[in-house]
């Protein structure tokens, strides 16, 4: 099965490199994402001769993973990882994710919160709040919806190619469960990002990204 | 200002008719929701019309219908900026996109006359 590892990067030139190497050292296919950074992202990129493509426009995350499964398509690859560039999502999971899609699951999720319980601070409680809405709009219970370190097979990989509308993860999720598609989560532990800052650092920033993500799930997915 | 059903019906059916084709031509998530917010203020307007009759009295207008009319043309002033914001940038990003083709097809060019 050919895989290849989606890295969507905006000014994460401190936790890359890392990131591939430790990519490299299990003998994965992967491509960084360069989601047109100010900082010196694309040099350094060259010097250290990583696999990677330059956007020329800022896109945003949602569509930078879409650029990465049109890339998958166009190159025949199976699956597709993706991986998010901060580093949070440690490179050994890839394994256990891949040995689901071979039992002929199409979408799994690294989960942080299978067997750990989620604890109750508020960044949770959003997380929380969005599986109430994915479970009234599916029917379906998941742990960890805004997961962005998934698997997906061939099938998903076109869908998404060809017509990907999310905010963001949790949206994605439930387009995924009411296609049908066969998915499954699996416990990972994610480290604190290494370098850099967050998008949600910003409180506003996070209401709009709840609020989205909510009229999403009920209206549009 | 008094319940009307009509108003009910009608804001209820833009709702509908704008989930309904925003999924159907798979319009642009960040957009489609703008609109599904527009329609829901609408019909929660239509459905509690007392609200109109608390705004204008705050806003020392003198008949809600002048509230209704004031408020609204100023979200659509709003929403026309919003637009006018998209259409400059997307002209940026034309130009850059345009600007590195010309590029790419220089590099390409030079190749091949080598």
């Amino acid at each position: 099965m050919k895989t290849l590892i989606i890295i969507p990067a905006f000014n994460e030139v401190e936790n890359i490199p890392n990131l591939v190497k430790n990519i490299n050292n299990l003998g994965y296919d992967y491509l960084v994402i360069n989601d047109c950074s100010t900082d010196s992202s694309s040099e350094i990129y060259d010097k250290l001769k990583l696999k990677h493509i330059d956007l020329s426009i800022n896109l945003g995350l949602a569509s930078v993973t879409q650029v990465g499964f049109k890339y998958a398509l166009e190159h025949d690859y199976d699956s597709v990882i993706v991986v998010d560039g901060d580093g949070q999502h440690p490179p050994v999971y890839i394994k256990e994710l891949l040995e689901m899609l071979d039992k002929g699951y199409d979408y799994v999720v690294g989960s942080r919160f299978v067997s750990e319980k989620k604890p109750w601070s508020s960044r949770m409680l959003g997380s929380r709040l969005l599986c109430l809405f994915i479970f009234f709009k599916t029917g379906k219970w998941v742990s960890d919806p805004t997961s962005g370190m998934r698997a997906m097979g061939r099938a998903v990989i076109e869908d998404f190619a060809n017509s990907l509308n999310f905010v963001a993860e949790p949206d994605a999720y439930v387009h995924v469960i009411k296609r049908k598609y066969k998915f499954c989560e699996i416990q990972v532990t994610m480290t604190e990002r290494q370098a850099g800052v967050s998008y949600f650092k910003n409180p506003f920033k996070s209401i709009k990204f709840m609020f989205n993500v909510i009229m999403s799930i009920i209206f549009i997915q | 200002m008094n319940f009307q059903p009509s108003l009910l019906i009608g804001s209820i059916a833009t709702l509908i008719f704008v989930i309904f084709v925003a999924k159907k031509t798979s319009m642009n998530i960040k957009y489609a929701i703008i609109w599904v917010v527009w329609c829901l203020i609408i019909s929660i307007l239509s459905l509690f019309p007392k609200i109109i009759d608390v705004v204008s009295s705050i806003l020392n207008i003198a008949t809600p219908t002048n509230a209704v009319f004031m408020i609204f043309i100023f979200l659509s002033y709003l929403m026309s900026f919003y637009l006018f914001i998209k259409v400059s940038q997307l002209s940026d990003y034309i130009k850059t996109l345009t600007y590195e083709l010309a590029e790419v097809k220089r590099k390409y060019e030079d190749k091949e006359s080598k």
